[in-house]
């Protein structure tokens, strides 16, 4: 669906893999247990050199890899930084990874950043800013990337679509990919009101190239995004309804504060793995 | 940013409300739930404080042990006021705080504060660094005697230097998680030290050196020529030692 070449990449296979996170480089290169495949975050690999592009580098020869941007600001009214552009290019020059990720949201305003991942409005304006930056970042990594639906607390009254119809749009006219996260569509069907399922439904199969799974918290009738827990039952159910309507997808743990042993991170991604051989002997790949 | 008229009107709305002034913005968000609009603005809040206060909080673990976790985090707010964040990359956040700490009233009563968090700040930049590459000896060699007299000498990427009127070396060391001095004493006067913090491997190591040597990188990171380092300092022995330690790590033109 793009025409960018990717002749030396790895592929991510349609299996379960985990988000690597620093307390467990050391154990994983010791063990090198079995999963499908890591994300790492891209802008922890920033930096010129030392121990984290030693072990970036080294877990590379055992598993594939997958870059998932936190920092990039997609949606915000700023010009993309170059210098963060520049840094990401660099990483994926050396690495090679077999996707590249980035988030449906805004980050700062004016030379501020909030380093969260915050909503957009869903308007036609914000749709066209949205692709030419996709464009942008495609252009100079040269390559397609994958972009992720957020979480949301709040919506505005200025949109004039659902977010499943300016996502799937963004897919279509940037020609990126969707990193559909289920738990982020859970917790936003929950803040906001609206049946998970639509989502899911509104998403062309072929657009989806890796889902996410994740664990929530509540706080004040709100769920909150936190990454922090084991993935709840719901979500467990959305991801089979997920499975069912885009065949097995590459799918990651994630899991960023109160990050616990590497042993309960594989047993979360273990369960995902059975639900993709399941879906996968049961139903015939939607694409 | 013209372009965008409406989508920029929103998201700085939306900003102003992130840094408490949700009034221009209270009516663009849709109700629902009987959930108080500033109820969700406060998970924004509380998720960007958060996000920016354990970045410095993991840039810092130093100077939040000496506070205690609720100053810390009470200073990062009026830090992050101060010197808000700037870039994606939040490693790059916090550059400032030794220089906010010398004026921050409540901090005061820890006058070695600010040296400490620039000992933080130096062993985050040194663990990040690009790896250190061998000194090319016999590159030196080949040059003209009349071009060496002109060369200039550069630090390694990890290598940082911090003079200090108090023992921040000691004070670091005693707040490390595996210190096992828990009740060590640190006399705090007559005890200027010189510190060079750099990278063996993949470890940032924190030496604390004579002052012969500290003046001599000082004089190096000055970018002064082989013949004016020649001229103030015992080269011989001095560029050896700092070259074997990996301070130095080329040479240029």
């Amino acid at each position: 669906m793009t025409g960018f070449a990717d002749s030396a990449i790895t592929p991510i296979p349609a299996q379960s893999g985990i988000g690597l996170r620093s307390v467990h480089y050391r154990e994983l290169l010791d063990t090198l247990p079995r999963i499908g495949w890591l994300e790492a975050h891209s802008e922890n690999y920033f930096g010129a050199g030392g121990q984290p592009l030693f072990y970036l580098e080294a877990l590379r020869h055992h598993y594939p890899l997958s870059l998932h941007g936190v920092g990039l600001g997609i949606g915000s009214p700023q010009p993309l930084s170059q210098l963060h552009l520049d840094k990401l290019k660099s990483l994926c020059e050396r690495f090679e990874p077999g996707l590249v990720s980035e988030h449906l949201c805004w980050n700062a305003y004016a030379g501020q950043y909030h380093n969260d991942l915050l909503p957009l409005p869903y308007t036609e304006e914000a749709l066209t800013h949205v692709c030419e930056r996709i464009a942008q970042v495609q252009d100079t990594l040269r390559r397609q990337i994958l972009i992720e639906n957020v979480s949301s607390y709040l919506e505005f009254s200025a949109s004039t679509m659902p977010e499943w119809e300016f996502l799937q749009e963004v897919s279509q006219r940037a020609g990126c990919g969707i990193l559909l996260d289920i738990n982020n569509i859970y917790v936003s069907a929950c803040n906001h009101d609206f049946a998970a399922r639509d989502y899911l439904h509104a998403i062309s199969p072929h657009c989806v190239q890796e889902i996410h799974l994740a664990g929530f918290e509540q706080r004040n009738d709100v769920l909150v995004d936190t990454h922090s827990r084991p993935i709840c039952d719901a979500v467990w159910t959305l991801y089979r309804d997920a499975l069912a309507r885009f065949g097995p997808r590459p799918t990651l743990i994630e899991w960023d504060n109160d990050i616990p042993e590497l042993t309960i991170l594989l047993g979360e991604a273990q369960t995902a793995q059975k639900l993709l051989q399941q879906d996968h002997e049961q139903l015939a790949p939607a694409n | 940013m013209s372009n965008l008229p409406q989508l920029t009107e929103l998201i700085a709305a939306f900003h102003n409300a992130l840094d408490g002034q949700s009034l221009d913005f209270a009516g663009s968000i849709v109700p629902r739930h009987g959930i108080d609009n500033e109820v969700r603005l406060n998970i924004y809040r509380s998720s960007v404080r958060g996000i920016q206060t354990d970045a410095l909080q993991a840039i810092y673990p130093v100077i939040n042990a000496l506070t205690g976790e609720r100053f810390f985090r009470a200073m990062a707010q009026r830090y992050l006021i101060a010197h808000p964040s700037t870039s994606g990359d939040l490693h790059q956040l916090g550059d400032r705080l030794s220089d906010f700490l010398v004026s921050f009233g409540p901090a005061q009563a820890l006058p070695y504060l600010p040296d400490v968090a620039r000992l933080e700040w130096s062993w985050h930049r040194a663990f990040h660094a690009a790896d250190t590459r061998a000194f090319d000896f016999a590159k030196l060699a080949q040059l003209p005697a009349e071009q060496q007299a002109h060369i200039k000498f550069a630090l390694s990427p990890g290598t940082h230097l911090i003079a200090s009127d108090y023992p921040i070396h000691l004070i670091w060391q005693a707040n490390q998680s595996s210190s096992t001095e828990d009740d060590a004493v640190i006399e705090l006067k007559d005890t200027t030290v010189a510190l060079v913090i750099f990278r063996h491997g993949f470890d940032v190591v924190i030496e604390s050196v004579g002052k012969e040597i500290f003046t001599f990188l000082t004089d190096v990171q000055k970018q002064e020529t082989l013949e004016a380092l020649a001229r103030s300092h015992a080269i011989d022995k001095l560029l050896v030692a700092a070259i074997e330690c990996s301070w130095i790590d080329h040479f240029y033109v």
